[in-house]
């Protein structure tokens, strides 16, 4: 796999930007790990639970954060080719999709507290709304964070400084897109 | 389109149709085997993510080394669990 053509050999965001990235994703791990011991232990009752999620939902979602993620990325080689205008324009779009996904997920919520949650699915569901509850709220951070990029993106201000703020920004959306596509594949998928 | 946004935009076509395909995989809950199919399609988006999105090569070495090393236990871990 080649490497991504950035034009130049700086690395993105500061230190600490991948160090609390990282961190997030190490508690994620253990939240993985924890739903599928308990998973192993009923299986068969996950499996049943796990029908009356919306997979096109889910699906919808997923393609909603994987499309906001990209548009961010085409936002963050405009701002390295210091082309405000344009990057703005990509940053909002990629805000406009992440809200998206919280509109799914909300409904998707609603859907299923108004349905009620059986005794043999209460386990699944427990850890259904306590992680992506979790990872929710990691979204909603992320949507402020994209909204304060959006407002600080301008063309006399894109100094290196500038330029490694709103790669720091981009890192944590794309990891909160990342969580998601093992989100989904255990609660929905597997 | 320059070279970084074709290879971004290929990424991103990329994650959208291995979306789909492991939705359609999943169809066939009671297969084991399919379970670590869709597991490994989650992986390879992640590795995609981490590649093209997050630009993990570009770095500092002990990052690519953290990061793609966390993928690769997050994987091993998780397809244990599943078998």
């Amino acid at each position: 796999m080649n490497s991504p053509d950035c034009g130049e050999s700086r690395s993105p965001a500061e230190d600490g930007v991948w160090m609390f990235v990282l961190g997030d994703l190490v508690v994620f791990t253990i939240f993985f790990i924890t739903f599928l011991l308990y998973r192993s232990g009923s299986e068969a009752a996950y499996s049943q639970a796990q029908l009356s999620l919306s997979t096109q939902i889910g699906t919808a979602n997923t393609l909603a954060l994987l499309t906001s993620s990209w548009l961010l990325a085409l936002g963050v080689h405009r701002v390295r080719e210091r082309s405000a205008h344009k990057a703005r324009h990509f940053f909002l779009g990629s805000l406009v999709l992440g809200s998206l996904f919280l509109v799914g997920k909300i409904s998707e919520y609603v859907q299923k507290i108004s349905a009620g949650i059986g005794e043999s699915e209460a386990e699944f569901f427990m850890f259904y709304f306590v992680f992506t509850g979790i990872h929710f709220v990691h979204v909603v951070i992320g949507l402020v964070i994209l909204g304060v990029l959006i407002l600080t993106i301008r063309a006399d201000e894109l100094g290196d400084r500038h330029l490694s703020f709103l790669e720091g920004g981009a890192i944590y959306w794309h990891m909160v897109d990342l969580l998601w596509i093992f989100l989904f594949a255990l609660f929905y998928l597997i | 389109m320059n070279t970084s946004t074709l290879k971004t935009t290929l990424a991103w076509l990329t994650l959208c149709a291995t979306t789909l395909v492991s939705v359609g995989a999943s169809g066939s809950r009671s297969v084991g085997e399919l379970s670590a199919v869709v597991l490994a399609i989650a992986a390879f988006k992640v590795l995609l993510v981490m590649h093209y999105f997050m630009e993990v090569p570009q770095a500092a070495r002990l990052f690519r080394l953290a990061y793609y090393g966390w993928l690769a236990l997050v994987l091993a871990v998780l397809s244990f669990l599943l078998w």
